[in-house]
């Protein structure tokens, strides 16, 4: 399993503002339906909200792994935000999050899918990706900051 | 375009349901297996008439529904004749059977019943005309056989060659060959409903080919009308009146039909001990095995003529009480060696004719001996000739009902039914192993021919109430539930598989440990990735559903375990049923069915 090649640079955003978890999970879904990659956003945010609710995806460091399994992807999907300023995720160490990765995917790749969250949740770990990742200009840098970590 | 490309297609298309176009096929199968025995009976006739009347001036009594019409021309037997003809019959049906279908030696419904298990029905084209023309031959010149082999042959060989010409499937080919059996038999002994049961109850010991019932029964009854039409619809047999009205002589039925049961196995093992241990041994090429068979019928002839040939004149003589014990005793076990002379050595025909002799010679003695001792209790020691027909070769042949029906139609005798049942049925319990058909399999689950559909079958009529283990403590994992709790539930249980339960109970999905077994132990994860990340699709089961639909689950949900819900409340988890409790369940069902 290669992280990298989950990642887009049409699903990298940077600097998005949002005002709480809610708004910014929902101008995310809407970015990945602009982008094309998701075919029901109404549908896919509430499977993603409703995950949500179970037990929150922030895994601390300002990081939030927010995922749903869904029929609205054929593939695993993930998307990449950087929000403009952090926001309160009732993550587990209580930290603001700026650093979202949003993933969708289909019902049935349940191994796959958690290779991939394991893999990410691993790497954002690292203090150095992860400050990397605050200070990135581009998607592309993004991209290459991950790959660079992966390898 | 060819014309029978043209036939086939509309051909398929007038009959597109297979149970339609089968009753169509079967008509066709019974034509041509009524023609052929038409045939066959004829030349018999022709040939017998030329080496037993002409050459040897032996006229054999005939059964009254049979009458050739030659009258004896007067003067002595030509006794030197009549000991080297079956020589000659034989010495010619062996060189045309080991010459062109070496593998068809012996009789010939055990060709047909292995055509139908192990080769999916199909029979070389060759095989029918062959074996007709030596099994003629053969009995025409003497030989102690049967026509029910050959006959056998020509249906089940045309039925064969029919599927092949409208491309059926391989079932329909098997089904053919059975309906091809019936109607050659059936049409032959005058006897349409013995004809088909017999088609379907000879290919096992303990089961019947029900599935081809009715296409047995509709190609008996056209070839039966065909042959019938030609040759008169009478019986093959005349009987006096014999009713059955004593209570008591169901005793000495049942002890007939033990005597039956033993003698069988005693004829079987000096049928197939001459074969293995006499004939195969000597150093001839087996061209020429069946005229050594021949020289010793006709040997054995000169002295017992009434072993010659099918004995049925004689059987009509033991029924009209026209034979004295001795004589029946006597020509009983010479007709077990000059059958197995004839047959075990190579020659053509079947076993039937010669069983019935056996079996109404012993019944005739036995029936006059009781007589001699109780006078008042038999009513008429003929109705014991006639039960033993029936009782011997159920047992021999493990035929237990085709055999007395089709006595029963051959003979008119229905009266005795009752009679016959109890000794058929004796005679089949005693002896439930050793048969006459060297290629019967026990049961349907012992058939290669319908292993597909006989698992369905059995996974059909169980189900999941039979095999899953009831229990309350099935664990339920909540969907909220983090993978830590998770790796600490999975150390304490045994399962592999977990049903999710959302905040209504509701089965929302099913975890498969194999699907989290790559991140069970990572501890990033632990805290944040909850039941429902790793759960997939829910399956389940219900105490009535049939195995066969919980099968299809296993494999397309591709779980081991599947939790198993109440009816009434399908959210309510009352045991787990697992693929092996499947598989267990249906084997246990096998073995109890075999065991029958």
């Amino acid at each position: 399993m290669r992280l990298i090649n989950y990642l887009r640079d049409s699903l990298i955003f940077l600097d998005i503002e949002a005002k709480d978890k809610e708004d910014a999970i929902a101008k995310i879904v809407n970015l990945m339906y602009e982008s094309k990659s998701i075919s029901d956003p109404k549908k896919f945010l509430n499977e993603v909200n409703q995950r949500e609710s179970l037990g929150s995806t922030g895994i601390g460091k300002g990081i939030a792994l927010p995922h749903a399994r869904t029929q609205n992807v054929k593939e695993i999907v993930i998307a990449v935000t950087r929000l403009k300023e952090g926001i309160e995720f009732n993550a587990e160490d209580g930290q603001p999050v700026q650093l979202i990765f949003l993933l969708g995917t289909p019902l049935k790749a349940v191994g796959e899918y958690l290779k991939v969250l394991a893999r990410l949740s691993k790497l954002l770990r690292d203090d150095k990706v992860h400050k990397s990742l605050l200070k990135a200009s581009s998607p592309v840098e993004v991209r290459k900051i991950l790959e660079d970590a992966e390898n | 375009m060819s014309n029978l490309q043209k036939i086939t297609q509309l051909f398929n298309r007038i009959a597109i349901r297979p149970t339609g176009r089968l009753f169509v096929t079967s008509m066709m199968v019974g034509v041509v297996s009524g023609l052929g025995a038409i045939l066959f009976f004829t030349l018999l006739n022709w040939l017998t008439h030329f080496s037993l009347h002409q050459l040897c001036n032996f006229f054999p009594p005939e059964p009254s529904g049979e009458l050739s019409g030659y009258e004896p021309l007067g003067g002595p037997i030509r006794w030197w004749a009549l000991a080297l003809v079956p020589m000659v019959g034989g010495l010619i049906s062996g060189i045309i059977v080991f010459t062109w279908a070496p593998e068809t030696e012996g009789h010939g419904t055990d060709a047909v019943i292995e055509a139908f298990h192990y080769k999916k029905g199909f029979i070389r084209k060759r095989v029918p005309f062959i074996k007709t023309i030596s099994s003629i031959i053969t009995i025409g010149t003497g030989g102690s056989a049967g026509r029910e082999g050959p006959i056998a042959q020509i249906g089940a060989g045309f039925g064969s060659y029919l599927a092949g010409l409208l491309h059926l499937s391989d079932e329909e080919r098997r089904i053919l060959v059975i309906a091809g059996t019936a109607g050659g038999i059936g049409a032959i002994f005058r006897s349409p409903l013995g004809g088909a049961l017999f088609a379907v109850e000879v290919l096992y010991k303990r089961d019947f080919e029900a599935k081809a019932l009715i296409p047995a029964l509709v190609s008996s009854i056209v070839a039966y009308s065909i042959f019938a039409s030609k040759f008169g619809w009478g019986l093959l047999f005349k009987i006096p009146n014999l009713i059955f009205h004593n209570p008591i002589e169901l005793l000495f039925y049942a002890l007939l039909g033990l005597i039956c049961a033993l003698v069988g196995v005693f004829y079987i093992k000096v049928f197939y001990g001459l074969r293995d241990n006499f004939f195969h041994r000597i150093p001839v090429k087996p061209h020429f095995r069946p005229a050594i068979g021949g020289l010793l019928i006709g040997i054995v002839g000169i002295f017992a003529p009434q072993i010659l040939a099918s004995g049925y004149g004689y059987l009509q003589d033991a029924m009209n009480g026209n034979l004295t014990i001795q004589f029946m005793l006597i020509a009983a076990l010479l007709k077990i060696f000059a059958t197995s002379f004839t047959i075990s050595s190579g020659g053509s025909g079947g076993v039937f004719a010669p069983s019935l002799f056996i079996g109404g010679m012993l019944g005739g003695a036995f029936g006059q001996i009781v007589e001699n001792i109780l006078p008042n209790v038999i009513n008429n020691p003929s109705a014991f000739v006639l039960v033993g027909m029936g009782a011997f070769f159920a047992g021999a042949a493990k035929v237990p009902i085709s055999s007395m029906i089709m006595v029963s139609e051959m003979t008119g005798g229905y009266h005795l039914l009752v009679p016959m049942m109890l000794s058929s049925s004796t005679a089949f319990i005693a002896n439930s192993r050793i048969t006459i058909y060297e290629q019967q399999v026990p049961t349907m689950a012992d058939s290669p021919a319908n292993l597909g559909d006989f698992t369905i079958d059995v996974l059909d009529k169980l189900n999941v109430e039979q095999a899953y283990k009831p229990t309350d403590s099935v664990p339920r994992v909540k969907e909220n539930m983090t993978l830590m709790e998770f790796q600490q539930l999975v150390a304490e249980r045994e399962e592999n598989y977990f049903p999710v339960v959302n905040d209504k109970d509701e089965i929302v999905g099913i975890i498969s440990l194999k699907n989290v077994r790559s991140v069970l132990f990572e501890d990033e994860m632990s805290k944040f990735l909850i039941a429902r990340d790793f759960m997939t699709n829910p399956e389940t089961v219900t105490p009535a559903e049939s195995l066969r639909s919980a099968l299809k689950k296993f494999v397309e949900s591709d779980y081991g375990q599947i939790p198993v819900v109440d009816m009434r409340d399908e959210n309510r988890i009352i045991g787990i049923l697992s693929h092996e409790d499947v598989i267990h369940t249906y084997n246990r069902e096998i073995k109890l069915r075999k065991s029958f």
